[in-house]
């Protein structure tokens, strides 16, 4: 798993430890270079200290004496008591113009033949020990003053300035690591208060989230949620609703059950128990009905899948679910006829969606029509629709009835209806984008219209 | 006793109106709210079985308008809406009995004879009087502790006049009482119906108030 937090830290840290190695690294470079600049204008002067020194007039044996205290001075300097850890030995020696030395600390180093090149050198000798030198030409006096110090007693000196430099800054970096996790672990915290608000909410509630203060950038988060806790609330009351009423719509049709089982229990004759058979047969009828009725309800609502819409030639699909349809029809003793119009018609529509609707409006006109009635369906195209059009000869509707036609569970008073066929219509239509409009005929009948735009 | 059900829903109504005429209801059936209010208020019924979701006219307000024309006819509701605020509302509104569907047949029938049983103010089942005791619920009837066989006709009638006793009917009630719309009945039926009701328990028990109608006296 991720976290912000140990992401954002694993960053920062990251980037501060680079930034300061970096810089560590020029410190410590710098650092060596001025340590070198400092002790080399060092040799230098002891080199002048050592020329002046030589210059005076002394005799042999006041020389001998000065050399010892130089040397001492110099050469054996100790970290220690009074002095300096930085202290540092440094050997000399001085030669005249004939290559004679003339003093030389115990610890100079030997060589084949002085070395001639003024100025500052490193050199090696016969030991092979590495040497920073200094070499001073005084031609007046006829001198070469050499002074030098041993190379890794120098390192070993700059080794421990620059640990000293660089300890504080690992030491820094470490506390510095600790309060930057504190930080962002604070400045994280709003999002923590709102994961445990969320965690601390009952398990059903749906109440959208009303958290204060809310930093802005939780705001959009905040208000997805919410949108998404109402379509929640919206879809399970729908839902529940949905319920509600259907278990409601099935007590009518479990009484006509119940009712004409307990009539066939008391029949007195013959008769009387086949009368009650066929009812209680056609109350099984009618709540299967009802029930198949209500799974194509919840099948067309929003998100229960089903099959996916698709470019569908209207003509040919209801050509094909009236012949589907003709065996029934003719047991009922009605006539079909279907009349198109030649021009093509497309829509985008699942075909099982439009062979429901066509199912429905045939169901209300076939329960509607008087025996050997005409069904006609009639497809036409205008601009942009394509229009079923189902005409029957029935009663038609009367105007009182209009309004509540779609309303889920209206039923004319037609013990055969779950009341549920205009309002899946009408459910498929407006899906669509389209329409039903039901209208009387002139000359009698009912006609139904369902608009579809076309494709 | 003549029922008035009000049921829009064709086979329930058809396995009700069944069931109840089995019982020697004589049921009248009606299938709008419009028509039953029209029918409550211009004839004469014992009883009514009220659905609710009736077009024309709610249940419920033809229940109020019947309740407002000042009408103690018991009415029972029977109805799909089982909230607890629709059967406060339609006691409210005057219905004597709620009954929810899908419902017991044998209990529809229980709660019928105990809504007459109120209305004629008696708390036993049984109905006596003048050494006749008739059983509502086995549609036996007894005179003197022998059994008295009855036409079903003979025992609406004598229900009818013993509920309670002491109340004038006239012959046009008992008459649609007995028959309702469905059944045809020749004009002297329900003297000869009289007659064999006095040749099979006292002479006198029905008295006959000339020009008006029927009585069984209260007290004999």
């Amino acid at each position: 798993m991720t976290s912000i937090r140990r992401r954002t830290l694993t960053l920062i840290i990251g980037l501060l430890l680079a930034g300061l190695t970096v810089l560590s690294f020029f410190n410590v470079h710098d650092s060596n270079h001025e340590i070198a600049e400092v002790y080399d204008a060092q040799l230098a002067q002891n080199a002048r200290l050592l020329q002046g020194v030589m210059r005076m007039p002394l005799a042999g044996q006041q020389h001998a004496d000065l050399y010892r205290a130089f040397n001492t001075a110099l050469g054996e300097a100790e970290p220690r008591g009074d002095g300096h850890p930085y202290e540092r030995k440094i050997a000399f020696q001085v030669w005249n113009s004939e290559g004679e030395v003339l003093v030389h600390t115990a610890s100079a180093p030997s060589f084949r033949s002085p070395p001639t090149l003024p100025g500052f050198s490193d050199v090696v000798d016969l030991n092979n020990r590495h040497w920073r030198a200094f070499i001073l030409e005084d031609q007046n006096n006829g001198m070469r003053i050499w002074v030098g110090e041993r190379d890794d007693v120098r390192a070993d000196l700059v080794d421990r300035i620059v640990r000293h430099t660089l300890g504080p800054n690992v030491i820094g970096s470490l506390l510095l690591a600790a309060m930057v996790w504190l930080a962002i672990g604070w400045g994280l915290k709003p999002l923590a208060n709102m994961a445990a608000t969320l965690r601390a909410r009952h398990s059903g509630s749906l109440e959208p989230l009303q958290l204060t203060p809310l930093p802005s950038e939780l705001e959009p988060m905040q208000a997805a949620l919410n949108r998404m806790l109402a379509q929640i609330q919206e879809v399970l009351g729908r839902e529940r609703r949905f319920i509600a009423d259907a278990a409601h719509e099935m007590r009518t049709p479990l009484a006509v059950l119940r009712v004409h089982a307990q009539n066939l229990q008391e029949a007195g004759s013959e008769q009387e128990r086949r009368e009650s058979l066929a009812f209680l047969i056609a109350g099984v009828d009618r709540t299967t009905r009802l029930v198949n009725q209500l799974l194509t309800m919840a099948r067309l609502e929003p998100g229960a899948g089903g099959s996916p819409p698709q470019r569908v030639d209207v003509a040919e699909t209801v050509r094909n679910s009236l012949a589907q349809m003709t065996p029934w029809l003719l047991s009922k003793h009605l006539e079909l006829a279907f009349e198109e119009s030649g021009r093509p018609a497309y829509a985008l529509v699942s075909p099982t969606a439009l062979e429901i609707a066509l199912g429905n409006l045939m169901t209300n006109a076939a329960n509607f029509s008087p025996d050997n009635g005409v069904i006609t369906v009639r497809l036409s195209r205008t601009e942009g629709f394509c229009h079923l059009i189902v005409e029957d000869q029935g009663p038609g509707i009367e105007e009182a009835d209009r309004a509540r036609l779609f309303e889920r569970f209206y039923s004319r008073g037609n013990a055969q209806g779950a009341g549920l066929g205009l309002t899946i219509v009408n459910t498929i239509a407006t899906q669509l984008g389209g329409s039903i409009t039901l209208v009387n005929r002139q000359e009698g009948g009912l006609q139904a219209t369902l608009s579809i735009p076309a494709s | 006793m003549r029922l008035l059900l009000i049921e829009d829903d064709v086979a329930l109504g058809e396995g009700i109106h069944q069931a109840l005429g089995r019982e020697g209801y004589t049921v009248d059936w009606l299938k709008d709210g419009a028509s039953a209010l029209h029918s409550l208020l211009s004839e004469t019924f014992d009883l009514a079985v009220l659905d609710l979701g009736l077009p024309r006219m709610d249940g419920l307000e033809v229940l109020r308008r019947l309740r407002n024309s000042g009408s103690n006819l018991p009415v029972l509701i029977l109805t799909a809406r089982d909230a607890t605020e629709d059967r406060i509302a339609g006691l409210d509104a005057g219905a004597d009995d709620y009954l929810i569907k899908p419902f017991d047949l044998a209990e529809l029938k229980a709660r019928l004879r105990a809504l007459l049983r109120r209305s004629a103010g008696r708390a036993q089942a049984l109905i006596e009087h003048a050494g006749i005791s008739l059983n509502p619920g086995t549609q036996q009837v007894s005179y003197r502790g022998q059994p008295v066989a009855l036409t079903p006709k003979e025992y609406q009638l004598l229900h009818e006049l013993l509920s309670p006793p002491g109340r004038v009917m006239t012959r046009d009630q008992l008459m649609q009482l007995l028959y309702g719309w469905s059944e045809e009945a020749e004009s002297n039926t329900l003297e000869v119906h009289i007659h064999h009701l006095r040749k099979k328990f006292s002479t006198d028990l029905i008295r006959t108030i000339r020009g008006v109608g029927y009585l069984v006296e209260e007290r004999q």
